[in-house]
């Protein structure tokens, strides 16, 4: 009897042993978006790009005092350019700023899901990576990237700067670079995180540029 | 002893059985109400697999791939897709989705002679939207080709070819640059023949422009 339960112990092990394996063969990625870039790697402003700008939802008075204010809170970029390498990106956040790593020139970015959030519901947008909207841009030159005040909204809400709630037109909600908020706040908020680097001269210079 | 040993064998057994429940199963048969949709779909400049594979399973506070279609039947990577349609309750799928309107039906991989299978409807129309191609079946990263034409499915017909649509690519951003569509019936009716046995006959069909007024 007791051999026979020693059969089935080891019937269980190897049925187990299968069944991990199957498991394990789940396939590896060679980035991990939450791992800072390393210094070394693109962290010159002569051959690098620093991306940056805000991202808020519409401001739309009453609609706005009764849903509460609505605010944009999961950003994702994909890089779409076979010759760079395949990237991930989650923008760093402070507020309504948001900034990335310094990528490489070449790159071609695509913001393919965001969400924006008020007290009550989160909505999230899987866009997928057709089509280049207003905020998906390609890195061409090195240097700061600003990509405006960017708000969430339809197309006719980013000419008029009105919701019409009865005539939403949800195919073309996109990141639209018409917000209110200035870029010398964004490089504002992005300085602290890359003091003491090669970045900081070019980062104080804009600021200056911009409030003189 | 004896007997226990047997149990133990018939557990493993049936646990190794549970463990591949999950593996696709070809295609069965149409019945007599339903057809199978036969094209095939091709991109040009090709996609790099090797690059798109690398998002297989990148995981974010937002977003998971590892939560994937898992619609490589053949357990082969490569760009899986689906045929989405503008019509109610044809189609006899259970990996259908509802998006916007849509409905859709797994339909292969692209490249390759793809087949999706639904209820034909009261009226034999068919209104064909678009195929969404999902890189390495990666369920975020996807584009869409257009098709946005009506078919009718005619009498007594289980299989109809809608022939190969060329979709040229214009960037990196997957906009489309130019739509052709060829034909490529034989290697379709091979194709099928080996699926679903040498009785399937494949049976070509005019596609026409969408009413606007409809649309």
């Amino acid at each position: 009897m007791r051999r026979a339960k020693r059969a089935v112990v080891a019937c269980a092990a190897a049925v187990l042993a299968i069944l991990a394996m199957s498991c394990a063969s789940a396939p590896t990625v060679p980035y991990n978006y939450n791992k800072p870039v390393e210094k070394t790697s693109y962290a010159d402003p002569s051959n690098s790009v620093l991306v940056y700008g805000s991202a808020r939802g519409v401001d739309a008075g009453l609609a706005t005092f009764l849903t509460g204010s609505v605010s944009v809170v999961g950003l994702q970029l994909v890089q779409l350019n076979p010759k760079i390498a395949p990237m991930v990106i989650t923008p760093a956040r402070d507020g309504v700023y948001f900034f990335t790593q310094p990528l490489p020139v070449g790159s071609s970015l695509k913001f393919f899901l965001f969400s924006s959030s008020t007290s009550q519901s989160v909505v999230t947008y899987y866009r997928g990576v057709q089509g280049q909207g207003p905020a998906d841009l390609r890195l061409t030159k090195p240097g700061l990237l600003y990509l405006g005040s960017l708000v969430l909204c339809d197309q006719a809400y980013a000419k008029t700067h009105k919701l019409n709630l009865f005539a939403a037109d949800t195919g073309s909600t996109d990141l639209y670079p018409v917000g209110p908020d200035k870029e010398a706040d964004a490089l504002k908020a992005l300085l602290p995180k890359y003091r003491a680097t090669s970045w900081e001269p070019v980062i104080l210079a804009r600021i200056k540029e911009l409030t003189k | 002893m004896k007997r226990t040993k047997i149990l133990a064998a018939l557990l493993c057994l049936a646990l190794l059985g549970l463990s591949s429940a999950g593996a696709q199963t070809k295609m069965t048969k149409p019945r007599a109400s339903e057809v199978v949709i036969v094209a095939r779909i091709q991109v040009s400049p090709a996609i790099d697999d090797d690059f798109f594979s690398h998002y297989a399973a990148f995981e974010t506070p937002y977003a998971k791939a590892t939560v994937d279609r898992k619609t490589w039947k053949d357990g082969k990577p490569g760009e899986t897709m689906n045929l989405f349609m503008k019509d109610k309750g044809i189609i006899r799928s259970e990996q259908s989705v509802f998006n916007g309107g849509y409905l859709s039906t797994d339909f292969g991989k692209l490249g390759e002679v793809s087949l999706g299978k639904m209820n034909i409807p009261g009226n034999r129309e068919i209104e064909l939207g678009y195929v969404r191609v999902y890189l390495d079946d990666n369920a975020f990263f996807f584009f869409d080709v257009p098709i946005e034409r009506k078919i009718v499915v005619p009498q007594g017909v289980n299989y109809v070819y809608l022939g190969t649509i060329t979709c040229t690519l214009a960037d990196e951003y997957f906009d489309i640059a130019h739509l052709a569509r060829s034909d490529e019936f034989d290697g379709a009716q091979a194709y099928l023949n080996q699926v679903f046995g040498p009785r399937a006959q494949l049976v070509r069909v005019n596609l026409q422009e969408l009413d606007v007024k409809k649309k």
